[in-house]
């Protein structure tokens, strides 16, 4: 008894210790807050209120961070789940940007099908964003070719041929925006915090959160996908099919980024917009970094992520500064989260 | 597995503590204005950098409350990402700061009737575009057929004549940053019909650039389209149509200009420019919104007769134009604006 409180005490501390990094990087991101107020504001008091305090002054401004937040946790997952079997994909922008439009295409097409066309269109977008992301593992695979390289070049392509769909052939000729036709209004998602846009994916977004999880600890694929990660010869002695596990983690995390892509859509657009999706594959790489690739950490990095957006949207509507305030700390978190400095600070150093 | 289940469920409860008391705030959004004062946001969508419509609409607006006691006004640039432009309009009306919102953007309408559901008492002034029938919104729509036609008639001149860099195809050109009703149902069917009444025979080559600041694409198109034989260009593309003054001045064409004086773009080859008197406008509307006079849910089209819509006839157009093609188009121009010039104005 007293054997197994110790041990839960050392898994405590073991906790505290690893959030110690991150947290840093939070404190340290949010004085950079603070010092950009100061220089670029005539009001920085009334600034920091509105940056600090405006994402939760209301049910509106609340909720439509939370929604922000949505997007980042399917990438972060996604991410997450890539790096915890050793690969990168940084090919997000893209996958999430392809996987929209094919929900978006999809869920028109199959209209009449009802609550099963909206569930297909999904699985398509999700699929969609598989296949681009499984293509890099696959290339890997067959050919030794970097997946970090090749999940990036490939996005940039796809993320101007999208462009070109949506402003080409599948634009609604009907609007004045640079937008595909919106989905059927039974698809949509339903609003769960007037006015705001946050609506029932952010239960999607928790149900994924739980199901990579599961999937990563509690099933034998998780297991070697895992160890795959960390020592890939290791991995293969023990009889793991490492090479499919080059190919399966890309294909999941494209998955991810694709259906997060599909549930924007569903939830907050109804139609793929131009560039809506920009930024948010690299934000949810930086989300994945601050939550060290654990699932259950990348929903308060993500909130965290969305935070700042929100944060800086409120103080630019309501004070003299603009919105690069928060690509600079964005940019800023995610210049700190690379530095392996940082993120091991509070951790035992081992093998001394 | 464990620790991280209770982590994240750990989280869920803080998270759900949070929001009560959050939640329970969101009711005292909008709180009505003061009478006899107006506070007017203007809602910039893009930037006002650049752009003359949009410099004129901030400056009517920012004129009007200088010149006004109790009025107060906001820029605000919502940038190029369309899809932000309704989250942050909705964001900015949800404050409950602003009596009207007053914007210029043919998409503009159909954002505002959506912010208009969440916000029954938002009033939204918006030029340049058109809805009939929302009692939250009123428009005025610049007559951009009406425009195009006499540009068109003028590069319709231009490419039948002897100029410099004028050829013998009969071909004219139009680049737009992006398609879209007023474009497609107005604009380049107007600019055609202005070309064609000088000669039947002319031709349009519409091309499309995708977005509104790739001016690397622009001149690359513009290129190919002076290649294929087009010497007369109308352009609709923000800052992109920085590419198509490149290209004219390196390879020798000419350009018609909508809305703006941008005749020193390309000194001596823009041949025309059209006027919008966007700044007249605003004042105007403004004035009858403090008189309490505007009615919203009525739509009106404005146009050279009206004094909305005009031509640049300036030193520029003198020096670059012969006089035979001069006085041939301000005898139209006259005509556009005694309204003799019949033409139907399609429906958008």
């Amino acid at each position: 008894m007293i054997d197994l409180r110790r041990r839960e005490r050392k898994s405590l501390m073991v906790m505290m210790r690893s959030s110690i990094g991150p947290l840093l990087i939070v404190a340290i991101a949010l004085v950079g807050v603070v010092i950009l107020s100061l220089l670029l504001s005539k009001t920085p008091g009334k600034t920091l209120r509105y940056f600090f305090l405006g994402p939760i002054q209301n049910t509106y401004y609340f909720g439509n961070m939370l929604n922000g937040a949505i997007p980042l946790i399917f990438g972060g997952l996604g991410i997450s789940l890539a790096m915890r079997s050793g690969n990168f994909n940084l090919g997000g922008e893209g996958q999430i940007y392809s996987g929209a439009l094919v929900a978006t295409l999809c869920a028109i097409a199959l209209a009449p099908l009802g609550i099963a066309g909206a569930v297909i269109a999904l699985i398509a977008g999700a699929a969609m964003g598989g296949f681009l992301g499984g293509l890099s593992g696959f290339f890997r695979m067959k050919w030794n070719t970097s997946e970090l390289i090749t999940s990036f070049l490939i996005s940039n392509a796809v993320v101007l041929l999208v462009n070109y769909l949506i402003a080409g052939p599948f634009m609604d000729p009907s609007t004045n925006l640079i937008a595909t036709r919106k989905i059927p209004e039974a698809f949509r998602l339903a609003r769960i915090l007037e006015p705001s846009n946050l609506s029932s994916a952010l239960f999607l977004a928790i149900t994924a959160v739980i199901v990579v999880q599961w999937y990563l600890y509690k099933t034998k694929s998780g297991y070697e996908l895992r160890i795959s990660g960390l020592n890939s010869s290791f991995a293969r002695y023990g009889g793991i099919h490492t090479n499919w596990y080059m190919v399966l983690p890309m294909m999941l995390s494209g998955a991810l980024y694709g259906l997060g892509g599909g549930i924007a859509i569903y939830g907050t657009y109804y139609s793929c917009m131009k560039d809506f999706s920009g930024g948010m594959g690299w934000n949810g790489l930086a989300v994945a970094l601050i939550a060290k690739y654990k699932p259950a950490a990348v929903i308060p990095a993500a909130i965290f992520f969305a935070y700042i957006e929100a944060g800086a949207r409120n103080a630019m509507l309501h004070s003299d500064v603009t919105f690069e305030i928060a690509s600079i700390v964005q940019s800023l978190v995610f210049f700190l989260v690379t530095s392996a400095v940082l993120q091991s600070v509070g951790q035992k150093k081992r093998g001394h | 597995m464990k620790k991280s289940m209770r982590f994240l469920v750990g989280f869920c409860v803080v998270l759900a503590l949070i929001a009560s008391p959050v939640f329970a705030a969101g009711s005292q959004e909008q709180a009505p204005a003061a009478p006899k004062s107006l506070s007017i946001l203007v809602y910039i969508t893009g930037v006002v950098a650049g752009s003359p419509p949009y410099t004129a609409l901030a400056e009517g607006a920012t004129e009007f409350a200088a010149e006004n006691a109790n009025v107060t006004v906001k820029v605000y640039e919502a940038g190029f990402n369309q899809a932000q432009w309704e989250e942050q309009l909705t964001s900015l009306v949800a404050t409950g700061e602003y009596d009207i919102v007053l914007g210029s953007n043919p998409s503009l309408p159909e954002l505002c009737a959506n912010v208009g559901k969440k916000f029954p008492n938002q009033k939204f002034i918006i030029t340049d575009a058109q809805m009939v029938g929302n009692p939250q919104i009123r428009t005025y729509l610049y007559n951009q057929y009406e425009q195009s036609l006499y540009l068109g008639y003028l590069a319709g001149l231009v490419t039948t004549s002897n100029m410099t860099h004028a050829n013998k195809d009969l071909k004219i050109g139009f680049i737009a940053a992006q398609e879209y009703p007023l474009l497609n149902k107005h604009m380049v069917p107007g600019f055609l019909a202005g070309a064609k009444m000088v000669n039947a025979g002319i031709t349009v080559d519409f091309r499309v650039i995708g977005n509104w600041f790739d001016a690397n694409k622009a001149a690359e198109l513009a290129s190919s389209m002076k290649a294929a034989g087009v010497d007369v260009f109308a352009s609709i593309a923000g800052g992109a149509a920085q590419g198509l003054f490149k290209v004219a001045k390196e390879q020798g064409a000419y350009i018609v200009f909508h809305n703006t004086n941008e005749y020193q773009a390309a000194p001596g080859l823009v041949v025309g420019c059209g006027s919008m008197e966007q700044k007249k406008l605003v004042k105007e509307v403004l004035a009858e919104v403090m008189a309490g006079k505007v009615q919203y849910g009525t739509a009106t089209t404005v146009g050279a007769k009206e004094g909305y819509l005009g031509f640049l006839a300036n030193e520029s157009y003198t020096q670059n134009l012969p006089q035979d093609i001069r006085t041939k188009f301000d005898a139209f121009m006259n005509d556009i604006r005694a309204g003799k010039v019949a033409y139907t104005l399609p429906a958008l």
